[in-house]
């Protein structure tokens, strides 16, 4: 896997406001990578600084395996992206938005407008002029915007807003197409994990300026099956009859009167009968599942924020 | 750079603005004939004593009017790209920002010389023909007044070009509409005010020295827009 985009120790400062700081990420060629943080993390000022609307204060952006500097406008050919909210030149049609886009990034393939048209599902739009659209039906057009010229890297900053359920659904759709059949690497951030949650290969969390985890979606997955937890008084009597006579070694002591049991080979029939039968008195025994909002809800807290 | 040109007018959709031109032209000319007719029934007090002065009159009204209409150029091809943030989308393109500016400035600089010069050769040609009927200009029109005129509006009227793009320069800075035209008007009412038959530009320096100042105005609020922030 080769990354696309990195970006070592990266700040930018406003006004002595540390908007982001020490900001290390690496997105690889191909993957969808879902960029999560609260409202104010950040994730907007990142995504400025990689299209150059905004010059980093301190650290490096590297993109297509070049550093970024004042004068690598060419790197922006290869890229796609919204920013904050789609804007057009509202007095044009969409039609006319999409020519002049077309025209400045130097791309002339005609029948490439209405192919990213039709992929956003975006219909009767004729002779509008954009003012006259809906926020759902700009970002559509906005997305459509930022494909039409089939970039090697889209940048979305928060594309679900605005749009109704069905339209969400049809934008996940997409995103997953982009990236399966043309290998576009896609940066799509958001504040609301199940929007991304489903079509991410890598999450980076960012909270305050700082990232504070990048992590793969399958070790998410993974790290974060369910378990069986069993109240009682006697854990480490518990613990140690658990291991001993079951077998099981995945087990944690939560505090003084819990235990959880990570294996979920064993029946919840068996862990009762042989808890009772060793003298071990069982309150209650639930199973459940650590869900992965709770998971970066978690990552967040553990960042210094309050949820 | 000519293609960006033309891209920046179809994206403003702006087709020279001749409505504005001929109004502009008729209130010009209206306020002339004011002043030409009012001259002609005061007898003892002419108006305008020679065909030079009628013409200087002239070139006055001309290039005040179109100098504050290119600030509302500016206002419309670069505050207003600012403001509504569409300057965000011409900076991730990949072309220099510097040169999509210079294109922009580009048109307003051709927009106002050609605008001038058209306006300042219709409207003496009216007074010159209007004249030959009422002949409250005394004196006949004579080759070397014209040519003399000419070159005088020519100089002028590349002055004046340039002097169009200083309030770019206060406009850049807040990113303002209203301080583009309003310090249009300033530079305007202190640079073509004329008391007493003498104003600033009829020391031939002065409008030399004038369209320097614009374009090197214009190249400084340029100069850093790619190593700055957009906000």
């Amino acid at each position: 896997m080769t990354a696309i985009l990195k970006t070592y120790r990266l700040g930018k400062t406003i006004n002595g406001k540390d908007l982001v700081s020490g900001l290390n990420m690496s997105i690889n060629k191909g993957e969808i990578y879902g960029f999560l943080g609260p409202n104010g993390a950040g994730k907007t000022t990142v995504m400025k600084m990689i299209t150059s609307i905004l010059k980093p204060t301190e650290g490096e952006i590297e993109l297509f395996g070049k550093p970024l500097q004042t004068n690598s406008i060419e790197l922006l050919k290869r890229m796609g992206s919204i920013i904050e909210y789609p804007i057009f030149y509202e007095k044009l049609t969409a039609l006319e938005n999409m020519e002049l886009h077309c025209e400045y990034m130097g791309y002339y393939n005609k029948k490439a407008i209405a192919e990213a048209l039709e992929m956003v599902h975006l219909n009767n739009i004729d002779k509008k002029p954009v003012k006259n659209f809906s926020l759902g039906m700009k970002q559509r057009l906005g997305i459509a915007r930022a494909i039409v010229t089939k970039p090697e890297l889209l940048l979305l900053d928060e594309p679900i807003n605005g749009l109704d359920p069905v339209g969400i659904r049809e934008m996940r759709s997409l995103f997953t197409m982009l990236s399966k059949q043309y290998g576009i690497t896609l940066l799509i951030s958001s504040h609301i994990l199940g929007e991304i949650e489903h079509i991410a290969d890598t999450v980076g969390v960012i909270n305050q300026g700082k990232m504070i985890k990048e992590v793969s979606m399958d070790s998410v997955r993974q790290s974060n099956s369910e378990y069986v937890e069993i109240s009682t008084r006697e854990v480490k009597k518990a613990a140690y009859i658990l291991t001993d006579r079951l077998n099981v070694s995945n087990i944690k002591v939560i505090g003084e009167d819990a235990i959880r049991v990570y294996d979920m080979s064993i029946p919840q029939s068996e862990l009762i009968k042989t808890l009772t039968m060793a003298d071990v008195p069982v309150n209650s025994i639930v199973q459940k599942q650590h869900s992965l909002e709770d998971y970066f809800i978690g990552m967040l807290n553990g960042g210094g924020l309050s949820a | 750079m000519l293609k960006l040109m033309k891209l920046e007018l179809k994206k403003n959709k702006f087709n020279g603005s001749w409505l504005g031109i001929l109004i502009a032209n008729l209130c010009i000319m209206g306020l002339v004939a004011l002043m030409y007719f009012d001259s002609g029934s005061l007898e003892n007090e002419l108006m305008f004593r020679d065909y030079a002065e009628a013409f200087a009159a002239v070139d006055t009204f001309v290039r005040a009017t179109f100098v504050i209409y290119a600030s509302v150029l500016i206002a419309k091809f670069v505050i207003e790209e600012y403001k509504n943030k569409t300057m965000s989308l011409m900076f991730s393109y990949p072309i220099s920002r510097k040169k999509l500016i210079a294109a922009k400035l580009t048109i307003i600089f051709i927009w106002t010389f050609l605008t001038i010069t058209f306006s300042n050769l219709l409207i003496s040609s009216v007074l010159a023909l209007v004249n030959n009927h009422f002949g409250y200009i005394p004196g006949t029109l004579e080759v070397d007044t014209v040519i003399h005129y000419v070159l005088r509006m020519f100089l002028n009227t590349v002055s004046a070009a340039g002097l169009s793009l200083i309030p770019l320069f206060f406009g850049m800075w807040k990113k303002s509409v209203p301080g583009t035209i309003v310090s249009s008007v300033l530079i305007v009412s202190i640079f073509t005010s004329n008391t007493g038959g003498f104003s600033l530009y009829s020391i031939i320096a002065v409008p030399i020295i004038l369209a320097a100042i614009g374009i090197l105005v214009a190249y400084l609020s340029i100069r850093n827009v790619d190593k700055v922030d957009l906000i």
